[in-house]
């Protein structure tokens, strides 16, 4: 008799229920706690590349207005030109025996910025003493 | 002398019809006349049918029945209610009447009718009393000294096999609340329904014992003799000036206990001498009343909701893993977007670090042995054009970082020396 398939229903929640415990909870949980123990490693070893650069701020996003006028207090010269999406191609000019000044600006410049320097590539041009370096920097996030 | 017969007229209203008849009483019965029926919208010529009927025959009683679905047998008694006393502390009670300004001065209750027709079979095992009025089923589940619970069921639009299942369900909530089961089942059907039998006797797997009539012939009866109609009617607890329908009932009363003080004393079991006021039978006219706990324990007993909460609280802890689920599948999302950004991170500082290194060497290679013009530097590849003041120290500088690389060479007009180098980094 159909009456008695009354409790079916409550029976069949409960199985599902069991089964999405089991098929889909539990393992969000334990992803949940692995991911924590993840993120506190890789934010050790951040942090560990901050102290070692001796930089007390952490990355912010990139704007172009604030980079180039950081930019511009290292070298005597910056452009930024938005290129498409995230990317912007930088150009700055340094004198020629400063050049020390694009390394130390390059080794440091993702943990100022949320950026990278595309394909890792920098283009160097020497004009009337002066080096031009020309990279195209992409936003992380 | 047609004038001096006792005469009962019944009249009900299913669906948007009256049915209305009427009945010679005698001392061996009732005799039926022709019933006859009015469209909903030829009230009035209802109502004048019946007064006509009034008049032909002074020594009336216009029996009715309620059908409303809301009232329930009881045993306790409700001052603001209209209830029907069944018999010691058993009462049908009702939240109001509505007879519609129709003239009726015996107003019963399918339960009344129901316990009537059945009260000397019950004996001490739990009889199921069916009635099925107008598409109703009115249960009650009965023992010779108590009615213990009653249900109306509607079972309009509803398969023979569907209503037999609500009677069985029925019967699975009163074994809820009661722990026993019906020994036997009695039947009272006003509609020829041979089929519902047929499915009720296959479904239930019991044996039932059905009595067909039709709700003139019950009424008649219930109206026919005293005993049974002053014991059961339906009457109005509520206050003269409260409700129209109790008045119009007191002035029926009044009009008919009139008309009713002449009749001759020969027939002894009509309703001649039928008293029908309150104060006749104060004692007997116990107005009932459903506690709050009885209320409750209805809502909680009933097979349905108890299934519809059995279903519900399926769902708590189905919607908690759910909400548990989705809870941490989000935080899981955001920590791995967390997590991308640190990667990301770290390792565009390690290309740059890289790259700068790549950068301090290639400039410390060339020293002051060349004069850089051009140059790509990556962490992959470096290519350099210059002007070389010293050939060897820089191939031999350039060829101790990078071994395999390409170093050239190319004089210029103006006695100077172009050097290029490709390498892999």
């Amino acid at each position: 008799m159909s009456v008695k398939s009354s409790g079916l229903i409550p029976k069949l929640v409960f199985i599902g229920s069991l089964v999405l415990l089991f098929v889909w909870v539990v393992p969000k949980v334990f992803n949940h706690y692995q991911n924590i123990k993840s993120y506190d490693t890789k934010k050790s070893e951040l942090e560990e590349i901050y102290l070692k650069y001796n930089i007390l701020d952490k990355a912010k996003k990139f704007n172009l207005e604030v980079f180039k006028k950081e930019s511009e207090s290292i070298f005597s010269d910056v452009q930024v030109e938005p290129i498409e999406g995230n990317e912007y191609r930088v150009t700055l000019q340094v004198d020629k025996n400063k050049i020390q000044k694009i390394n130390s600006f390059i080794e440091s410049l993702s943990l100022h910025y949320l950026v990278k320097v595309k394909d890792s590539e920098l283009k160097f041009e020497e004009k009337n003493q002066v080096i031009e370096v020309q990279f195209i920097l992409e936003k992380l996030y | 002398m047609p004038n001096r017969q006792y005469v009962t007229i019944t009249h009900y209203k299913e669906r948007e019809f009256y049915f209305l008849n009427h009945a010679i009483q005698t001392e061996d019965g009732f005799i039926p006349k022709e019933m006859e029926q009015f469209h909903e919208s030829e009230k009035e010529k209802f109502i004048e049918r019946v007064r006509l009927l009034q008049s032909q025959y002074p020594h009336t009683q216009i029996a009715s029945i309620s059908l409303a679905t809301n009232q329930t047998v009881t045993d306790k008694e409700d001052k603001n209610k209209v209830s029907a006393k069944i018999f010691n502390n058993n009462f049908v009670v009702q939240d109001k009447m509505d007879i519609g300004n129709v003239p009726t001065t015996l107003y019963f209750s399918p339960f009344t009718i129901l316990y009537q027709e059945y009260k000397q079979k019950l004996d001490n095992k739990l009889t199921l009393l069916i009635g099925y009025f107008d598409r109703k089923l009115y249960m009650m589940f009965a023992t010779e000294d108590k009615i213990h619970q009653s249900w109306v069921i509607g079972t309009r639009g509803l398969s023979e096999k569907q209503i037999a299942i609500r009677v069985y369900k029925s019967m699975k909530a009163y074994y809820k609340i009661s722990y026993k089961f019906a020994d036997h089942i009695e039947m009272l059907l006003t509609d020829d329904s041979p089929k519902l039998l047929k499915v009720l006797r296959e479904e239930l797997s019991l044996t039932i014992l059905p009595t067909q009539n039709s709700i003139h012939n019950l009424l008649h009866h219930m109206a026919g003799e005293q005993s049974r109609a002053t014991s059961s009617y339906i009457r109005s607890s509520l206050s003269a000036g409260h409700t129209s329908i109790a008045n119009d009932l007191e002035n029926d009363y009044v009009s008919q206990k009139k008309s009713t003080v002449s009749v001759h004393a020969e027939t002894k079991h009509n309703l001649e001498n039928l008293k029908l006021t309150n104060s006749s039978t104060d004692a007997s006219s116990i107005r009932t009343d459903i506690s709050f706990f009885d209320k409750l324990k209805l809502l909680f007993s009933n097979k349905e909701s108890s299934s519809v909460r059995s279903t519900l609280l399926a769902f708590v802890p189905f919607l908690f893993i759910v909400g548990m689920g989705s809870y941490y599948t989000l935080e899981s999302k955001k920590e791995i977007q967390s997590m991308q950004v640190l990667e990301s991170q770290i390792y565009a500082q390690t290309n740059h670090a890289l790259l700068a290194s790549t950068t301090k060497d290639v400039f410390s290679s060339m020293g002051k042995s060349a004069e850089l013009k051009n140059a790509l530097i990556s962490n992959s590849k470096i290519k350099l054009k210059g002007i070389v003041w010293g050939i060897e120290p820089l191939r031999k500088s350039l060829a101790e970082r990078y071994p395999n690389g390409d170093f050239s060479i190319n004089p210029l007009e103006n006695f100077m020396t172009e050097f290029s180098f490709k390498s892999k980094v």
